[in-house]
């Protein structure tokens, strides 16, 4: 009977679920956290070989920061609380050298007055080297390379041994996680970090990745890091051998951060790439057919460039290696299984016939010098005389676009960048890559600055923009460029030898603002808008998706939003237009069942049928190759090869924990319990058998 | 079962003493080890055959050898085994993930 109740009374604890304790013990929250990354040399990034776990503790001042750091009375490990802005070398190393860290909690954005955007310093500074990818660029073999973020501080470059994650307030489940953070630290607070028990945060974040990219892809502990590139031209019979000059527009679709699921980089990258969209949106109403230009125009957004410029190296290399031999063709699609090309297209484009490259840089207007904004056009220093014609006409151009048409832009001008009379040469830019493939190239990079990257350069905080002036600065790039680039491609260098026809058609292209307006939204702050629910269903979803990362990612690993919204945007604006018997387009082949099928050469974009020549191309660092079982391997260390460490489940969960001085009485008392009950065990076996015995 | 060493024959002490010297020679130099440990009890014993002595001595010697041998080779390989490639994979069998 007695048996039957102990079985009983075990079933019945037994599924009171082990997940209820779970859930009475940890409070689980969602992670933002700092990753390992490797490249030839070694590795960057944050690793955590055991699970890390410290005691919450606040810290909104360089002063707390200290007095942290010399609070002899403090005897635990703690997880500091700090806002994004105090995340620096030399405060990581006065919380380190206090021997009384475990994890820091950077907060991005909170609604604590703290952390609130309005407490965020005016002087901000960009975690990146002071010469971001120089290393692989134009000029990486002149002596004195002229340093372009001369108060970068390299934070993005540095290894640290503990976990670093962040806060940021930006949905609700992270609103969730911040709040319950910030409510267990200051209640941690309240007590004076002294008053036991108290909320202690740990930390999952073991990383697989050491050494360097080497080691690390040959024991599969490590993913390229990279994505899709995105190149479109108007000219869809555009082949290698027909003799037509190229006009290249680019921009570079991502950027990168010390947090990947916060990068957004409204300044680093993403409003170059409204540039560029903007652009074969205007330059689509041209009156004058762009196909029946004498040079084609080529639109490239190219993935990876944060990286080494993987995305525009590779694509250079692959153009400047035609005809490719397929040793093994794909099993199903297009492309080549070994060597490994995922798109096979991009061997029509001839990189001889390149004669003028239009790249749009940073071009937001944040995080800079202040002063009126304007637009600089930066030219290569070494082969200076073949970018003279080109800078000339943007200047000219960006001169003229106050006359035609009253619009604010008008007050923002276009300078050479060397107005000053300093021959400073490209930034840092994708159009590098042409250039160290052919040098004579005439090349325009656009930017918002003339003697230095903005200061929120691949920051975590470069998510805003500023309203009047940001619209305007790329309403005024984009303006440029696509009249640039109409003129470059019918062959016209000097505005004053346009014909009356073109001086006529000119006037088609508008850029329209709008657009911008929508695209710099949708692709930062609200994925899900209607501009992107045109091409993509992304409001039927479950969750519709508001703010993803612009970090490239890992190759292969996941669908790439962006890429995929770019390819869609570019063909339909470079798609066949039928001029002469301008039926409209057959809607109705995107929806589930599908009323209409496409042809097999058209594709179906926006709920239509086009013919587009627009394609997806491999962006991952030049150095890296895939064999022919298909494993990565480095080809050439001295080329970028940037990989992303493979991790364990990454977790942080809070809970309560003791005084040290009580889980040590806790021992101590275990341990005399367990020696004081052998004994009682030892002298009563002893006693038992000698009375046992006289029996 | 077998004898405890102080009940064997002093022949019976030299054919193990022989077999512990002999059988470490097969890539096993603990048994020179155990060879030293085995007879330090019967070592003074006056009826035993001098070539007893010579065996453990020889162990001994042989002992201290494979320990400066084997602790050389551990400091080695532990400082560089990451900077040998493939080969020094395979030697460390197990790869132990983060480092």
């Amino acid at each position: 009977m007695l048996s039957r109740v102990a079985i009983s009374l075990a079933a019945v604890c037994f599924l009171a679920s082990a997940q209820d304790t779970y859930d009475t013990i940890y409070n689980d929250i969602g992670s933002l956290p700092c990753v390992r990354l490797l490249n030839a040399t070694g590795y960057v990034g944050c690793q955590s070989m055991t699970a890390a776990s410290g005691v919450l503790y606040r810290a909104d001042t360089l002063e707390d920061i200290n007095q942290f750091a010399n609070d002899g009375g403090l005897r635990n490990k703690y997880t500091v609380v700090i806002p994004y802005w105090l995340l620096s070398s030399s405060n990581v190393d006065i919380l380190k050298t206090s021997k009384k860290l475990a994890a820091i909690l950077a907060v991005v954005n909170g609604t604590d007055p703290a952390h609130a955007i309005s407490a965020r310093p005016t002087n901000v500074i960009s975690p990146d080297t002071t010469c971001p990818n120089c290393e692989f660029g134009l000029y990486a073999n002149t002596p004195n390379q002229y340093q372009w973020n001369p108060t970068g501080s390299g934070l993005l470059f540095e290894q640290f041994d503990f976990p670093i994650y962040a806060l940021n307030t930006m949905d609700t489940r992270n609103t969730m996680s911040y709040a319950s953070v910030m409510q267990a630290a200051n209640r941690n607070r309240d007590k004076g970090y002294r008053d036991y028990p108290l909320k202690s945060l740990q930390f999952h974040s073991f990383m697989w990745g050491a050494q360097d990219t080497g080691a690390c892809l040959r024991k599969g502990w490590c993913t390229p890091v990279g994505g899709a590139s995105v190149w479109s031209t108007p000219s869809t019979n555009i082949s290698y051998t027909d003799e037509k000059p190229i006009v290249v527009i680019t921009a570079a679709m991502d950027s990168r951060s010390l947090f990947h699921d916060l990068t957004l980089g409204v300044e680093s990258s993403v409003a170059g790439m409204v540039t560029v969209l903007a652009v074969a949106e205007a330059l689509s109403r041209s009156t004058i057919p762009l196909d029946t230009m004498s040079k084609h125009i080529v639109y490239t957004l190219f993935t990876g460039e944060a990286w080494g410029f993987s995305g525009s190296q590779r694509f250079v290399q692959d153009i400047t290696s035609s005809p490719i031999q397929c040793e093994k063709p794909p099993t199903s699609g297009s492309g080549c299984a070994y060597p490994f090309y995922s798109d096979l297209e991009f061997q029509r484009l001839n990189p001889a016939k390149i004669e003028a490259i239009l790249e749009v840089g940073q071009i937001a207007g944040m995080g800079g010098a202040g002063g009126n904004p304007t637009l600089y056009a930066h030219v290569d220093n070494i082969q200076e005389a073949a970018s003279t014609t080109l800078l000339k006409q943007v200047v000219q151009i960006g001169a003229n676009g106050s006359t035609t048409v009253p619009d604010p832009t008008a007050g923002i001008p276009v300078q050479a960048a060397s107005s000053d009379d300093v021959k400073r040469g490209l930034p840092p830019s994708s159009s590098m890559s042409f250039l160290k493939s052919r040098g004579n190239i005439p090349t325009v990079v656009l930017t918002d600055f003339q003697k230095q990257m903005s200061a929120l350069t691949n920051h975590d905080q470069d998510d805003s923009w500023n309203t009047p002036n940001t619209f305007n600065l790329i309403q005024q790039a984009a303006s440029v460029i696509s009249k640039t680039a109409w003129l470059q491609a019918q062959g016209v260098s000097d505005t004053a030898a346009m014909t009356p026809a073109q001086t006529e058609a000119i006037a088609s292209i508008q850029v329209n603002a709008e657009l911008i307006q929508d695209l710099l939204e949708c692709l930062s702050l609200n994925y899900s808008c209607s501009l992107v629910d045109r091409y993509l269903n992304v409001t039927a979803s479950n969750i519709p998706p508001t703010r993803l990362p612009h970090y490239s990612g890992t190759l292969y690993s996941q669908s790439q939003p962006f890429p995929i919204f770019a390819w869609s945007f570019l063909a339909n604006m470079t798609s066949v237009k039928n001029v002469t018997s301008p039926t409209p387009r057959v809607t109705g082949c995107s929806s589930k069942p599908a009323t209409v099928q496409c042809n097999p050469k058209e594709y179906c974009v926006g709920d239509q049928c086009i013919v587009s020549l627009t394609r997806y191309h491999d962006a991952y660092g030049v150095g890296i190759a895939m064999n022919s079982n298909a494993e990565y391997y480095i080809k050439d260390a001295s080329k970028p090869v940037w990989t992303e460490s493979t991790w364990d489940p990454i977790g942080l969960r809070m809970f309560d924990v003791t005084s040290p001085g009580s889980q040590i009485a806790e021992l101590m008392t275990g341990l005399a319990l367990t020696l004081v009950s052998s004994g009682v065990i030892w002298y009563s076996r002893r006693f038992l058998k000698k009375t046992l015995k006289e029996d | 079962m077998a004898k405890s060493i102080e009940k064997m024959t002093p022949d019976e002490i030299l054919v193990a003493s022989k077999k512990l010297f002999f059988g470490g020679f097969a890539l096993l130099p603990m048994l020179w080890v155990y060879n030293i440990l085995y007879i330090w009890p019967v070592r003074n014993r006056a009826d035993l055959s001098p070539r007893v002595r010579h065996y453990v001595l020889l162990s001994g010697i042989l002992s201290v050898v494979m320990f400066v041998v084997f602790s050389v080779w551990f400091g080695i390989f532990v400082n560089y085994r990451l900077n040998w490639g493939v080969p020094g994979d395979t030697l460390t069998v197990v790869l132990v993930k983060g480092v």
